[in-house]
Formats: structure tokens, C-alpha cells, sequence
């Protein structure tokens, strides 16, 4: 009898590659990366976790319980402090060693590699962060907008 | 007919895979499948180098008890697969 691997076993396995030296394009769940990332359309590109900084972002196990791949707000030590770009509450915590992938590019359903740390991704990224108080008004019309006409 | 560069033979989840690394890439959103005898055979046609349906028929024939017309249509099936897939040459 086939059994289906777990999203986890599938991450792991992952995981398992990058850390051979090896780049995975990985399809990604959840709109929790909105604007940036499209999930259950786009993939990211992952590979081995190096010199990590404040706006990476990362495939990461979170609060000693499930994987996520968000982005780094915040390194005090080996300790990460992480949030999805499409939230618009709540953060995530980790360790250094706990990060698990870098993403390098975000990949369209038609097989486009992004760079997801191009100058102007940088900019918008940051200036996304300064519009968190109102990002929630700013996601409810881009779902009901841009995302509708793009997929 | 030989397999095209950087198309390999990983376990990936307990499942054998072809994946594409050509590019030093794998594309998850793009994994190809095998069982058991598939994966046998992907592996042989990489062993001989140039293969044709008739040699991977013989090498399959000595590997598994199999009737020889069965295993012959199973490998043309197998190899049209692989063509259309785009990972022969």
C-alpha cells in the first residue's frame, strides 16, 4: 500500500538537498508571504542558509512545532525573530540553527526566476514593513484586485 | 538513445525519482515518479550509456522472470514515456 509522504517528510527531504549543496525550487502554501510570494501558485528557490540578515527570507521550524517560510525582522544573537509579509499580527521565533533554507528567488507558474532581493524587491520590502499598520486595508484589495487578475 | 545530462535517479519522501539537475536545480513542482522496475531500468539505461528498446528488453528479461513480448511492450511503453517527457536523446 502507497502511503502519501506528510508536507513535513516533503520539507525534510528538501531540506535534506539543499544541504547537499543543492538549489530546490519548492512550491509554497498559504498567503502568509503577500504580497511577495503567491502561495499554492509561485515557488520559492531555496538553498543553503548563509550569512543570514534582517529581510531574508527563510524556510525556518518555527516555535519548536511546524516549518514556515517567512521573513527575518529581527537576529539578536542566534536568536531569529520571523513574520510572513501577508500577516498582519503575530511574529515567529527560532534559533540560527533552526533555519533550515535561504530563498533566493520567487518562481512563477510559468517557470520565471525572480530574485527576491533585487534592489527594488529590497526597497518595496522595507517600504511594506513601514505599512504595516494599515497593510491589512492593502491586502483586502490587492486579494480582490491585482491577485484575481494575475492568477 | 541515452539519457540526457543531469536527469539522476534520487530517493526523495521513499519514493525513487528522476529529478532534473542539470542546472543544479530540482524543481519539487516537477518530480517524475517511478516504481520499483522503472527505477531498475532508468538506473540500467544509465549503466549501458546508448541503449535501444531491444537491449533494455534483454537486460530486463535477465533481471526479472518475465515473458519476453511483455517485457518487451513494457520498456517501448516506458521509453516513449521517457521521450515524451524529454529526458532521452
Amino acid at each position: 500500500m502507497t502511503t502519501t509522504p506528510s508536507d513535513e517528510e516533503i520539507i525534510q527531504s528538501a531540506i535534506k538537498l539543499v544541504q547537499e549543496g543543492l538549489r530546490v525550487t519548492f512550491p509554497v502554501k498559504g498567503y502568509s508571504m503577500l504580497p511577495f510570494i503567491i502561495g499554492s501558485k509561485e515557488s520559492v528557490d531555496l538553498v543553503k542558509p548563509e550569512n543570514l540578515q534582517v529581510g531574508h527570507v527563510v524556510l525556518a521550524w518555527v516555535e519548536g512545532c511546524r516549518y514556515v517560510v517567512h521573513r527575518i525582522i529581527e537576529i539578536n544573537g542566534d536568536q531569529v525573530v520571523l513574520m510572513g509579509d501577508g500577516n498582519i499580527a503575530g511574529v515567529e521565533h527560532c534559533l540560527l540553527n533552526d533555519v533550515a533554507a535561504l530563498a533566493i528567488n520567487v518562481v512563477t507558474p510559468k517557470g520565471k526566476h525572480h530574485p527576491l532581493y533585487s534592489p527594488w524587491r529590497i526597497r518595496a520590502s522595507r517600504l511594506w514593513w513601514r505599512l504595516l499598520p494599515i497593510r491589512r486595508w492593502i491586502l483586502a484589495i490587492y486579494r480582490r484586485t491585482w491577485l484575481k487578475w494575475r492568477y | 538513445m541515452k539519457q540526457k545530462e543531469g536527469f539522476v535517479l534520487r530517493t526523495v519522501c521513499g519514493e525513487h525519482v528522476i529529478v532534473g539537475e542539470g542546472l543544479g536545480t530540482i524543481d519539487f513542482g516537477k518530480l517524475i515518479s517511478l516504481n520499483e522496475t522503472a527505477a531498475w531500468m532508468w538506473e540500467k539505461a544509465g549503466e549501458m550509456g546508448d541503449f535501444d528498446i531491444d537491449s533494455l528488453t534483454a537486460a530486463l528479461c535477465e533481471e526479472y522472470e518475465v515473458d519476453a513480448q511483455q517485457a518487451h511492450d513494457d520498456v517501448e511503453k516506458m521509453v516513449a514515456q521517457w521521450q515524451e517527457i524529454g529526458i532521452i536523446e
